[in-house]
C-alpha cells in the first residue's frame, strides 16, 4: 500500500483525531459523571433523612434513646450511609463505625415536632464514600465507554463514507489519468453520483484539457509532416544538383555536401576527408590566389567568385572550376561558408586555345587591341552602327609606382572584371594598351551608353582594398565616346575623335564631381582646331 | 358607601372576637392545686409525655375528653397545631417504649370535672361555655387557650 496514499492518510488522520477526541471527551465525561453521581448521592441522603425526620423529631423531643436508635439503624441500613450519630441536649448516641470528623458528612438539624422553630438536636450522617464512589465510578465508566465506542463507530462510518464517496472515485480518476497518453482519444469517466459535484467538474475540465491537447498534437503532427515533405524536396534539390555544394565552417570542417561533390572527388581520385583546409584549399593548385580573392571579396561584402585550377589532373588535362563562395551568418551568429563549384574545364580549354591565337590579353582576359581592330573592321564592312569608348584610368600610374607592378596588375584585373560585368553579349571589352581600355557597343543610343558608362564609373571609383598592403586606393576614369557612322565613317577617325574627346576632359575628370564622359560631337570644334594645329 | 363598609367590617370583627372568646378552651385543675398558672410549653410537655409533672415538681395526671369530638380536636389544634389523628399516631409510635403514656380519657366534660374534683394532681380541659355553665367550686382555670 502506498505510504503517502490518500486512503491511508485519511484513515490515519481521522482515526487518530477520533481516538484523541474520544479519549479526551470520555475522560471529561467520566469526571463530570463521577461528580454528578456524588452530588446525587448527597441529595439522595438528604431525601432519606426527610423520611426519618418525624421519628427523629419525636426521639429528640422525648430524648428517647430507643426511638433514636431505631432512626439511626434505619439510616445505616441504606447502602449510601456508612454511619450516623444522634445528638440532643440529653442524648448522644452513634452507630458503631461513626467518627466525628469525617470528610464526607451531611448534618441535619432536628426540629421540635410541636414547636416548628425550635431546634432540639442534630443528626450527622457519614456517607459510605467507598460505595458511592464505586457506584459513581461504574456509572461514569459506562458513560465514557459508551462515548468512546460511539466515537469509534462514527469514525468508522466517516472513514467508510470518505473512502467510498471521495477517495475511491479520486483514486480511480488518478489511476485512469495515469494511463492516458496525451493526444489519444481516451477520456476519463465521471464517477457514479458525482455528475454535479466538484469531482465531476474536475473530470469534465480534465477531459476538456485532453481534447484540446489532442487537437493541438494532431495539428502539430500535420505541420511536422508538411515540414518533412518540404525538407525532403530540398534534400532532393540539393542531392541532385549537378554542381558540388559544400557547407563548411570557416576553419574548413565540412558540415554538408552533396553527391556531386563526392563524384568530383572520385573523378580527381581524391579520398574523402572531413576537412580539406579552409575553402577546400588542399584541392586547389594555387591556394594563395583563391585565399586572396575570397579575402578581398568578403572584405568588400561581396560574393567571392573566381576560376581556379585543381591540383589533380584527369586524363592529362587540368581541371578548372568556378568557385562561388559566400559567407552565411546563421541566426545564432555562427558563420558558415557555402561553396559551390562549377566545372569550367571545357570553357577554360577554349579560352586557352583563344589565348594561343593571341586574340586575348593574358592578364585581364579581355580582347587585345589587334583582335578588337579586326572586329571593328568587320562592323564597318557590314555597316553596323556602333559606339566606340576609350577609357583611361586616373591614378593608375601612381599606384604602380608606389605599390609595384603586382598591385598595378591587380587593379587592371579588377577594372577588367567590372567591365565584363557591365557589358552584354556581342559587346566588346578590350585592353587597348597600358591602362587604356576600349568598349564597343553595336547599335546603341547615346542615352543608353551614358547610363552604362555611369554605372561602370561608379564601380571603378569605389575605393579598392589592396590586401597585401592593407590600404584602400582610389582610381578614376575618363571616357571619350565617338559614334560610327555619325562622327565619321573611317575607323581611324572614329578612334581619333574618341581619343580627343577623352583628353578634352582628362583634367576635369580628376577633380571630384567633374565630368568623366565626353562625346566627340561636343568637342568637334576644338578637336578640329587641334588637329589642324 | 365606603363608611358603611368600614362600619360593617368593624361590627363583623367584633362579633368574631366575641365568638372566639366563647370558643376558647380552658385548662382546669383541682382548686387546691398549688399551681395557679402554666405556660403553653409546660402544657405541651405534660400532654405529649415529656415531663408528667407540674411546674412545682408535683406529679401530674393529664386527662383527655372523649366527647364531644370537637372539644378534643379544638384543644390539640390550639395546643400543637395537629389533628387528633396525628396525635394518636404520635402516641402509637412511642407507646411501645413504655417511657410515656397517653392521657387518660374521660367520657365527657362532666365526668372530667368530677374526676378532677376528686384528684388534686390531675389536669384537664373543657370548653369555656361548659365551664361557665357548670360553675363548679372544686376546679380552677390555670390557662385559657385561644385560637
Amino acid at each position: 500500500m502506498n505510504k503517502s496514499g490518500l486512503i491511508l492518510r485519511l484513515a490515519l488522520t481521522i482515526g487518530f483525531s477520533a481516538v484523541f477526541i474520544g479519549f479526551i471527551s470520555s475522560q471529561l465525561f467520566y469526571k463530570v459523571t463521577y461528580k454528578n453521581t456524588l452530588d446525587t448521592a448527597q441529595a439522595d441522603i438528604a431525601q432519606i433523612y426527610i423520611t426519618v425526620s418525624p421519628s427523629s423529631s419525636i426521639a429528640a423531643y422525648l430524648s428517647d434513646k430507643e426511638l433514636a436508635n431505631e432512626v439511626l439503624n434505619g439510616l445505616v441500613s441504606n447502602n449510601l450511609i456508612m454511619a450516623a450519630s444522634f445528638t440532643t441536649q440529653d442524648l448522644n448516641i452513634a452507630t458503631e463505625k461513626f467518627t466525628a470528623n469525617y470528610p464526607h458528612q451531611s448534618k441535619f438539624q432536628i426540629v421540635s415536632p410541636f414547636l416548628k422553630n425550635e431546634i432540639i438536636g442534630e443528626v450527622v450522617i457519614n456517607h459510605d464514600i467507598t460505595y458511592i464512589s464505586s457506584r459513581a465510578d461504574t456509572t461514569a465508566l459506562f458513560v465514557s465507554n459508551a462515548l468512546f465506542i460511539q466515537s469509534i463507530v462514527v469514525t468508522s462510518i466517516a472513514i467508510f463514507i470518505a473512502f467510498y464517496f471521495i477517495t475511491k472515485p479520486m483514486i480511480t480518476i488518478v489511476n485512469t489519468l495515469h494511463t492516458i497518453h496525451p493526444g489519444t482519444s481516451k477520456r476519463l469517466k465521471t464517477p457514479q453520483y458525482h455528475q454535479h459535484s466538484e469531482l465531476g467538474n474536475l473530470v469534465n475540465d480534465i477531459n476538456a484539457l485532453l481534447a484540446r491537447t489532442e487537437m493541438q498534437i494532431t495539428d502539430e503532427r500535420k505541420l511536422r509532416a508538411e515540414i518533412e515533405l518540404l525538407e525532403k524536396r530540398f534534400r532532393l534539390l540539393f542531392e541532385n544538383s549537378i554542381s558540388p555544394i559544400i557547407l563548411m565552417e570557416p576553419r574548413g570542417n565540412i558540415l554538408l555536401y552533396n553527391k556531386a561533390f563526392t563524384q568530383l572527388l572520385e573523378k580527381i581520385d581524391a579520398p574523402f576527408k572531413k576537412n580539406f583546409g579552409p575553402m577546400l584549399a588542399e584541392l586547389f593548385d594555387d591556394t594563395s590566389a583563391l585565399e586572396q580573392s575570397v579575402k578581398t571579396a568578403f572584405f568588400n561584402d561581396e560574393i567571392a567568385t573566381g576560376e581556379y585550377k585543381l591540383k589533380a589532373q584527369v586524363n592529362n588535362h587540368s581541371v578548372w572550376v568556378q568557385a562561388v563562395i559566400s559567407s552565411i551568418r546563421s541566426d545564432d551568429l555562427k558563420s558558415y561558408y557555402q561553396v559551390t563549384l562549377h566545372d569550367v574545364s571545357k570553357k577554360r580549354r577554349e579560352l586557352e586555345a583563344l589565348s594561343e591565337r593571341a586574340d586575348y590579353d593574358v592578364l585581364t582576359k579581355l580582347a587585345n587591341r589587334a583582335y578588337t581592330e579586326k572586329q571593328l573592321e568587320t562592323l564597318i564592312n557590314t555597316q553596323t552602327p556602333f559606339a566606340f569608348v576609350l577609357i583611361d584610368l586616373n591614378g593608375f600610374k601612381q599606384i604602380n609606382d608606389r605599390y609595384g607592378h603586382d598591385a598595378g596588375d591587380e587593379i587592371l584585373i579588377h577594372v577588367a572584371t567590372q567591365m565584363k560585368k557591365a557589358v552584354r553579349e556581342g559587346e566588346i571589352t578590350c585592353r587597348w594598351g597600358g591602362d587604356e581600355f576600349v568598349l564597343v557597343f553595336p547599335n546603341i543610343e547615346q542615352d543608353d551608353i551614358t547610363q552604362v558608362l555611369t554605372r561602370l564609373n561608379q564601380r571603378i571609383i569605389k575605393p579598392y582594398l589592396l590586401i597585401q598592403h592593407e590600404v584602400k586606393v582610389n582610381i578614376g576614369s575618363s571616357m571619350g565616346v565617338s559614334f560610327y557612322p555619325n562622327d565619321s565613317i573611317k575607323l581611324q577617325q572614329v578612334i581619333n575623335f574618341a581619343d580627343q574627346a577623352m583628353y578634352a576632359i582628362k583634367e576635369e575628370s580628376k577633380t571630384k564631381g567633374g565630368r568623366f564622359i565626353s562625346f566627340a560631337s561636343n568637342v568637334a570644334d576644338d578637336s578640329s582646331e587641334q588637329t589642324n594645329g | 358607601m365606603r363608611i358603611l363598609m368600614v362600619v360593617l367590617t368593624l361590627i363583623t370583627s367584633t362579633f368574631w372576637c366575641v365568638q372566639t372568646r366563647a370558643n376558647s378552651v380552658v385548662v382546669i385543675v383541682h382548686k387546691d392545686n398549688p399551681n395557679n398558672q402554666i405556660s403553653k410549653r409546660q402544657l405541651i410537655d405534660l400532654y405529649m409525655g415529656k415531663y408528667v409533672a407540674f411546674p412545682n415538681g408535683e406529679k401530674a395526671m393529664p386527662l383527655d375528653v372523649a366527647a364531644p369530638d370537637a372539644l378534643k380536636r379544638d384543644f390539640y389544634k390550639k395546643l400543637v397545631s395537629m389533628p387528633v389523628s396525628r396525635v394518636n399516631s404520635y402516641w402509637s409510635r412511642i407507646s411501645f417504649t413504655g417511657r410515656a403514656s397517653k392521657p387518660r380519657e374521660q367520657e365527657n366534660e362532666r365526668m372530667l370535672v368530677n374526676y378532677i374534683a376528686q384528684n388534686p394532681n390531675s389536669i384537664g380541659y373543657v370548653s369555656r361555655a361548659q365551664f361557665n355553665k357548670m360553675n363548679s367550686k372544686q376546679i380552677k382555670i390555670i390557662m385559657e387557650l385561644y385560637e
